[in-house]
């Protein structure tokens, strides 16, 4: 749902302006002004979709924080005598049971709280990697920036997928190699993004000034530009958790992922999938948490491009 | 244009030539051995079959004798698949994969564009709403699921398509459809923003003057200027349609390089690991030079721009 706020006014939306109007909102002098995230924030506050996803998201994140100190049930205990209950026929076990009489509801909660864990570490190492690289490389430039871009077409050569597995065969199977598998594939399109802001940045006056002042290359990269990408690296983020959040159910569903005692929405849905054509909710209640996530990341996504980029802004 | 294409062709294979390198010592750097998978053999069977396959030559040997074999369009043998060697087993397989992936492809960018332009023409609207919607649902609902669900409630609870049984088009239409779910999402949200931009230049404000049709404005002016820049997309929806088919055909278990390739990693497969990396690798480059050449002949400013960059 990308919003485009265009600049341009046709001639039939060209009307006289309203001076009550004109005076309270669009007077440069009376109005507070307001910092460059302050103004993103004002935006982002009426894009409806992305608000509604950011309360959402929040909420899940409040429910996994929760589901550390407290669940329905135990996500791990068996009870063969209660397997596969059906949502909402029996009171103790809200959303029903697994093959092996494991709460359904638990196991989401638990389920839900690794693979968002999965997802952040990766997208925090996928920062940790592409921020530095993209502005040494755009803050640099010359013969350091097309070294570096080299490297990055080599690795982005090869499929995301293709990379990921290869990662994975070769590194210990768990939780850890899955978030550096998943890291070291991302980090690249993330490195382009600050290396493209970087360049852009590199040109401005403020820059020119602080050389001017005689602050060191070190200190205008770290105290000049660095501020500058972050609306970049914030859009890019929402964007780079949801594809983890894919990565991993995708990994985990064919069976190279987080491993069997543990859960992850992916390999609830490896189970789910089993025996759908006999207990379709043991499928339809991860596709649901997983697709709602990614649903809601996305537009959240959106709605930030739109409040970060100034070419969109109306 | 020349200078240029051989300038990318050389970098191209150096980076097969890398990631090959980097693939082989990869590969090297596994525990375990591909033969306690199936077999349990006796200390002279192992040595015999190691022998076989070159493995009890030092690592630097078997290196050179891999490079060697890959120039000449050697990849080696399988493991799994009775010995055949990994290149005309990538060769039998190519054909179900392309095919689903440019079925896919065709129904994804038609619809896509279709979507796209349908939001931008009545932006602001209900139509506009829902084609968005789509789109945003097209992004972000796993693919894989999509084609559990599909299988499921069209294979096998209505029975209108084959669940699997690789056998003529109609085995190919529902992991079509699962895979076009992404490429029509991206084609529409990108031909969308096009088309609006495009709406509001002057020419076609000047089309509209001349009293040309909404039809007219569309297909001869409008369109041809959104979808020019569409072509960008081009290596992103390779991507999209390579990772996409892994799952969709090990789901749909199509004959593909996808389901060869996971496959291939869940047994330490090696050889076909490392030949279908290679050929990912240079599938990729190929498609992501092809259209860079494309788009300069399109659009000479495009090329000159890019020479200027690096």
């Amino acid at each position: 749902m990308t919003k485009q706020n265009t600049n341009q006014a046709t001639a039939d939306q060209f009307q006289f302006a309203d001076p009550s109007k004109l005076n309270s909102q669009h007077d440069g002098v009376a109005q507070k002004s307001l910092s460059f995230h302050e103004k993103a924030w004002h935006q982002l506050k009426h894009d409806h979709a992305a608000m509604v996803s950011l309360v959402f998201l929040l909420l899940v994140a409040l429910f996994s924080v929760v589901s550390l100190f407290w669940m329905p049930h135990n996500p791990n205990a068996q009870n063969v005598d209660l397997s596969n209950l059906k949502p909402f026929t029996n009171g103790s076990y809200i959303l029903g049971t697994d093959g092996l009489g494991r709460d359904m509801l638990s196991r989401l909660l638990y389920g839900t709280r690794i693979s968002l864990m999965i997802a952040l570490f990766a997208t925090l190492v996928d920062i940790l990697i592409g921020v530095p690289y993209g502005l040494v490389s755009g803050w640099c430039g010359g013969r350091v920036d097309n070294v570096m871009q080299r490297i990055i077409e080599i690795i982005s050569s090869v499929p995301e997928l293709v990379l990921i597995m290869l990662l994975l065969i070769v590194l210990k199977p768990g939780m850890v190699s899955i978030i550096i598998a998943i890291a070291l594939s991302s980090w690249v399109l993330m490195a382009r993004l600050v290396r493209a802001s970087a360049m852009q940045i590199k040109s401005a006056d403020f820059v020119l000034a602080a050389q001017a002042m005689g602050e060191s290359p070190f200190q205008i990269a770290l105290h000049h530009i660095l501020p500058n990408t972050m609306g970049v690296v914030i859009t890019r983020t929402m964007f780079t958790i949801p594809a983890a959040i894919f990565l991993e159910a995708l990994l985990s569903f064919i069976g190279i992922g987080v491993k069997a005692p543990n859960a992850s929405l992916g390999t609830l849905l490896n189970a789910g999938e089993k025996g759908f054509q006999f207990y379709q909710y043991q499928l339809w209640e991860p596709v649901l948490v997983l697709s709602l996530m990614m649903i809601a990341f996305n537009l959240l996504g959106d709605g930030l491009r739109d409040a970060f980029d100034p070419n969109t802004r109306g | 244009m020349k200078k240029y294409i051989l300038k990318r062709l050389l970098m191209m294979v150096l980076t097969l030539f890398i990631v090959a390198t980097l693939t082989f010592f990869l590969m090297k750097m596994i525990p375990g051995s591909p033969l306690g998978n199936t077999m349990k053999l006796t200390k002279a069977q192992q040595l015999a079959v190691e022998k076989q396959y070159g493995l009890n030559k030092p690592v630097w040997q078997q290196y050179l004798a891999y490079m060697g074999g890959v120039l000449h369009g050697n990849f080696g043998m399988s493991y799994q698949y009775n010995s055949t060697s990994v290149a005309s087993l990538i060769g039998h397989r190519v054909g179900p994969s392309v095919l689903i992936s440019f079925q896919a492809l065709v129904l994804g960018v038609v619809v896509g564009i279709v979507l796209g332009c349908v939001g931008a023409l009545n932006k602001g609207t209900w139509a506009d709403a829902a084609s968005s919607t789509l789109a945003v649902i097209g992004i972000s609902f796993p693919s894989f699921i999509l084609a559990i669900l599909l299988q499921y409630y069209l294979g096998f609870k209505l029975g209108w398509f084959p669940v699997a049984n690789w056998n003529g088009f109609p085995s190919t239409i529902l992991p079509t459809v699962a895979l076009s779910a992404v490429p029509m999402a991206q084609v529409s949200r990108f031909v969308r923003t096009e088309m609006v931009e495009v709406l509001n230049s002057d020419y076609i404000l000047l089309a509209k003057a001349k009293g040309l049709s909404v039809a007219q404005v569309v297909f001869h002016h409008a369109l041809k200027n959104s979808i020019i820049p569409a072509l960008t997309l081009i290596g992103p929806l390779a991507v999209t349609l390579i990772t996409g088919s892994m799952v969709v055909e090990n789901i749909f278990s199509v004959p593909g390089i996808g389901e060869l390739f996971i496959n291939s990693v869940l047994s330490n497969d090696y050889p076909v690991i490392m030949g279908l990396t290679m050929f990912y690798c240079l599938l990729l480059c190929g498609i992501l030079l092809l259209t860079d050449v494309v788009y300069g002949l399109v659009d000479p400013r495009i090329l000159s721009k890019e020479k200027g960059e690096h």
